[in-house]
């Protein structure tokens, strides 16, 4: 049976991170869970631990991108060969995890991402900035990869070890969600989408705010087009995080 | 030599000799302030040397020298604060990376302690 870490990023997540645990361990009883503590100034790491979740607590707030990617470095590290990361505002819902490391199973896939459009599915409702976001990033990556992604800006995902691999050495440190999967598609790496749904945020405040949205737009379709041109080359991570990214004997799992 | 020559340059030696002064007592790093060191000598230099500003101004085509001075105190602010941003950048890459390291190596020494600060541990000992 293969080992799956439940990757849980929370910043000032105190109301909700407890909720996501517990549905998370019913849903996956077999799997760990992780949260990772972005530097939050309010109780969501003690939560988390009365919650009995593994907690790694970063002592300066990295955002999402470097909290994500410390989760995919102690996964590499610990020998996983699955990691879900579910955001920590119990916007997206745990029971959806078994359908897309199905997903990740039958379609040999290396990255499965959560999708809120696709299938019909759900009832989520947002605001049309954030549909035309999405479109427009969806539309961006098509340009430039010739991929249609359907959600890319979803942090509901399921990586296989090839992807944790990747994402332990190189992460996008600040628009984390459409940058990554431009380098994923860059790097050969599979993707494929499931829908799931997606509820209003439970609590908390979204890392984007609604005036910057546009700001946030332009920052990202920056990033993802220097990450288009960028000189690093996949086999040269692979091999220098393969040096020391060595697997690690004392595993966390029973 | 007028007054205001030597007022700027001896400003100048002044400023050159405090940067050396702070790199001897390591509060500056010589790869941060290689640039500045250069400036300051440079601006004593032309300040006895106002003809070389003359020289440069005629080069460029510019018809004040004053201007001159202008433009090339400009490029030289833009290249401090562009290699300041390099710095941060690496500077904040850094950070980064130690802030994860430290994460990752309390958790690791919290399994080895002993304490069950997760669900794992404990199965870890039964």
């Amino acid at each position: 049976m293969s080992k799956i870490l439940v990757a849980i990023p929370a910043y000032n997540e105190e109301e909700s991170v407890a909720t996501v645990i517990e549905q998370a361990r019913q849903v996956l009883p077999g799997a760990d869970i992780l949260v990772v503590n972005d530097g939050s100034t309010d109780r969501t790491g003690e939560t988390a631990r009365e919650k009995q979740a593994m907690v790694l607590d970063l002592v300066n707030n990295l955002g999402i991108g470097g909290a994500l990617q410390t989760a995919y470095k102690f996964a590499w590290r610990n020998g996983y060969d699955v990691v879900v990361q579910i955001d920590g505002d119990g916007q997206h819902c745990p029971g959806d995890i078994p359908a897309m490391l199905k997903a990740l199973e039958d379609k040999e896939c290396d990255i499965v991402i959560g999708a809120r459009f696709i299938g019909g599915e759900g009832g989520y409702k947002s605001t049309s900035l954030r549909r035309i976001g999405i479109r427009y990033f969806s539309l961006l990556i098509r340009v430039l990869i010739g991929v249609q992604i359907y959600d890319p800006t979803s942090g509901f995902r399921a990586c296989g070890r090839a992807a944790i691999e990747r994402f332990a050495c190189n992460y996008p440190a600040d628009y984390a969600a459409v940058e990554s999967i431009v380098d994923c598609l860059r790097c050969g790496l599979r993707l494929c989408e499931v829908p799931v749904r997606m509820a209003g945020r439970n609590s908390g405040v979204s890392s984007i705010g609604r005036g910057r949205a546009v700001y946030y737009m332009v920052k990202v379709s920056l990033a993802v087009l220097f990450n288009w041109v960028k000189a690093t080359k996949w086999s040269k991570t692979m091999s220098r995080g393969r040096l020391s990214y060595e697997k690690n004997t004392n595993n966390f799992g029973g | 030599m007028k007054r205001i020559q030597i007022i700027l340059a001896v400003s100048s030696l002044l400023f050159t000799f405090s940067v050396a002064q702070l790199i001897r007592k390591e509060a500056l790093e010589l790869k941060y302030s290689l640039l500045w060191l250069f400036s300051g000598l440079g601006l004593a230099f032309l300040a006895v040397n106002p003809q070389t500003l003359q020289a440069l101004a005629d080069l460029f085509g510019v018809v004040d020298r004053l201007n001159m001075l202008f433009l090339a105190g400009n490029i030289f602010l833009i290249a401090i604060v562009f290699s300041l941003t390099i710095a941060l950048s690496r500077a904040s890459r850094r950070i980064r990376s130690l802030t994860q390291e430290t994460a990752l190596l309390k958790i690791e020494l919290e399994r080895l302690s002993g304490k069950p600060p997760c669900n794992v541990s404990r199965n870890d000992m039964g």
